[in-house]
């Protein structure tokens, strides 16, 4: 299996296990947390941001936690549609040859 | 009115069972709104909210037209199961966000909100970031590998007969119990909004859903859930300004007056109300991250784009539309505490919102924008229903012909012309079946069943998908156990849990404590497939292992015969 010893194929497999399963254990680690401290400890979360406020540090978390996810898809999708996507057409005429 | 002569050629090439099944459709709905301009130029205080009835006439007519142009383009299996592979990254990004954007996550997330406050963001973040994980861990290899059903990853170097029987199964019971809790709802909405009688809802959302899938599979399919998107997307945006335009668009002043309102005297964002012990909590969260992982009909949008590089464009288009209607409809949410609870003609003698919570949205609607805009949102939510269940009936029918009639009947050896013609009558079929569970399931609860898809999407179908692409031990044995696991055991758990246990059947407390059992069903379909395939010792196990090298190598660059054709 000649692509798979390839060093880009290497590359191409590392770069991707980094990026995406890094981000996706990013997301379940504050997500899984952020609803656990939910239940185990709500006055955490109950905390006002500003002496006054009504808007507390939860609800600027999960706000934050969904804008957080875009900007990591869309960091993603830039990153792997220029860098990915060059190494994968490299691989594919290879493979094809 | 004279036609021009080119009129008149398309209308002699006009399928004469669409126009019937158009006028059986809209038969009722038609009726109903001459009906309503009688009444209502007879008396003032006409029942029906005409402008809904004319919003809603007018979407099926601009959908209609949609679907009479996608059956022409429609020639092939290819193109009635996946548009030929030729939606936009953009195209695709809007039609799986309409996905997301269903009926219950409008009225249900801001009743939610209305009624637990902050709880309601924990359930509408873990939404957004459900649709991320596809694409870190699903969408790529997925594309790279499948071609109409999520079936093909599985069944690309394991058995075909036996994995694809399985995720045949699971996706008709997914698809088939989604169905039934969307048609079921649609009846009660429509019922309730159109002044139609539950049946004739429930029918005309079903020959509606028809059409659009029978006549213009995937391509009429994706189109209505771009409209539907941007219809309720626009309207969301409208209902959320309107009600911070009420708190002169200072958010501060919106949740402390929403606080204020409460009679406990408690914040609104005070967490624990809907969610109060922590393996719930992981619970809940395991449901929203791995569920839309696994929905068949979700999955099955990704095969519609040309390559991988515009599934990952798609995955960004639809994370930036839930994650700003997720937040709209939270902080709509919170608004519509203080906003309702102030007016008496939307509240029960106890305090109660009128019809439940979940008409906190259509109450609002009417506050915010008079009778105009309670028209055009209950439309708009109408039309979100019937672009849902047409995603449904569609990733149903596809699991009959591609992987039951095409691979496991005929052993790959079905003509295009004939997968297509399977496909029409199995959408036909799946239709009917699905106005006939919406008629015996009425006034039934069926807030079981969504709990019940979402965990046996993450159970059943996610599991497996996950290890057939990223681990080479798993073999037809393990695939098969896995799949089956996860979905008799997410069935059994629900069965005993709150949502039917206690709620249903009327026993006092569950047998198995959380209302989605993922913490449960999750690792039992990992550990019984791992389990079935390391102690797999046949020759055909070894030759599955020996051939995810070739997978892998496809999965990561893309099939070169599949990515030149496209």
């Amino acid at each position: 299996m000649k692509t798979i010893e390839n060093p880009d194929f290497k590359k191409l497999v590392k770069l991707r296990r980094l990026t995406g399963w890094g981000a996706a254990t990013f997301l379940t680690l504050i997500f899984a947390g952020t609803t656990a401290i939910n239940a185990v400890a709500p006055s955490l979360l109950m905390t006002v941001i500003y002496p006054g406020s009504s808007i507390t540090v939860g609800f600027v978390v999960m706000n934050l936690v969904s804008f957080v996810s875009l900007g990591l898809t869309f960091s993603y999708t830039k990153f792997a549609n220029n860098q990915l996507t060059t190494l994968e057409e490299s691989l594919r005429k290879e493979y094809m040859r | 009115m004279k036609l021009s002569p080119a009129a008149l050629t398309n209308c002699k090439n006009f399928n004469p069972v669409l126009l019937f099944i158009i006028f059986v459709c809209l038969h009722p709905v038609c009726a109903e709104a001459a009906e309503a301009t009688q009444i209502a130029s007879r008396t003032d205080t006409a029942g029906i909210n005409v402008a809904a009835v004319f919003t809603f006439i007018a979407f099926v007519i601009l959908t209609l037209v949609i679907t009479v142009y996608a059956s022409r383009k429609t020639r092939s299996a290819s193109d009635y199961l996946a548009a030929g592979g030729r939606i936009s990254g953009v195209q695709n990004g809007l039609a799986l966000a309409g996905d997301f954007m269903s009926a219950s996550a409008i009225l249900g997330s801001v009743g939610l909100a209305y009624l637990h406050g902050f709880d309601a963001l924990v359930v509408t973040t873990g939404a957004v970031l459900g649709i991320a994980m596809i694409m870190f861990l699903i969408v790529e290899r997925l594309r790279n590998l499948g071609q109409y059903t999520f079936s093909d990853v599985l069944a690309f170097r394991l058995k075909q007969r036996p994995v694809r029987i399985v995720a045949a199964i699971s996706t008709l019971v997914i698809s088939l119990c989604y169905l039934t809790a969307q048609m079921v709802g649609a009846g009660a909405l429509v019922e309730a909004l159109f002044r139609i009688p539950y049946h004739y809802a429930v029918a005309t959302t079903g020959c509606l859903m028809i059409l659009y899938v029978a006549f213009g599979g995937m391509l009429a399919t994706t189109w209505v859930q771009i409209t539907k998107a941007i219809l309720l997307l626009s309207g969301t945006a409208f209902l959320f300004l309107g009600v911070l335009s009420m708190f002169d668009f200072n958010l501060n002043t919106l949740i402390s007056e929403a606080s204020a309102t409460l009679d406990s005297g408690k914040s609104v964002l005070t967490p624990g109300s809907f969610v109060n012990d922590p393996v719930s909590a992981i619970s809940l969260s395991l449901a929203f991250l791995f569920g839309p992982a696994g929905l068949p009909h979700v999955l099955m949008r990704f095969f519609t784009v040309p390559d991988a590089k515009e599934a990952r464009r798609s995955v960004v288009v639809t994370v930036a539309c839930v994650a700003i209607f997720a937040t709209m409809i939270s902080i709509t949410g919170l608004g519509a505490i203080t906003l309702l609870k102030q007016q008496p003609h939307y509240l029960n003698s106890d305090g109660s919102l009128i019809g439940g919570s979940n008409m906190a949205a259509i109450h609002l609607s009417e506050f915010i924008g008079g009778e105009l805009f309670l028209g055009f949102f209950s439309a708009v939510v109408f039309a979100t229903i019937l672009a849902v269940v047409s995603g449904l009936t569609l990733s149903a029918a596809s699991a009959v012909s591609h992987d039951l009639f095409t691979h496991v009947f005929r052993q790959g050896k079905s003509s295009d012309a004939e997968q297509l013609k399977v496909s029409r009558v199995a959408s036909l079929v799946i239709g009917f079946i699905a106005i006939l569970l919406g008629l015996i399931f009425q006034g039934q609860n069926v807030g079981a069943l969504t709990a019940l898809v979402m965990t046996m999407a993450a159970s059943a179908n996610f599991p497996v998908l996950f290890l057939a692409m990223n681990w080479r031990g798993l073999t037809t044995r393990g695939a098969v156990t896995g799949c089956l696991t996860g979905l008799i055991f997410a069935l059994i758990c629900i069965a005993l849990g709150p949502l039917v246990w206690v709620d249903v059947l009327g026993f006092s407390s569950p047998l198995v404590p959380f209302t989605y059992p993922t913490l449960l069903t999750i690792p039992a379909a990992f550990i019984m497939a791992w389990l079935a395939s390391v102690t797999d010792t046949s020759t055909s196990a070894q030759l599955e292992r020996k051939s995810f090298d070739q997978q892998f190598i496809y999965s990561e660059i893309g099939q070169p015969n599949l990515i030149s054709k496209t």
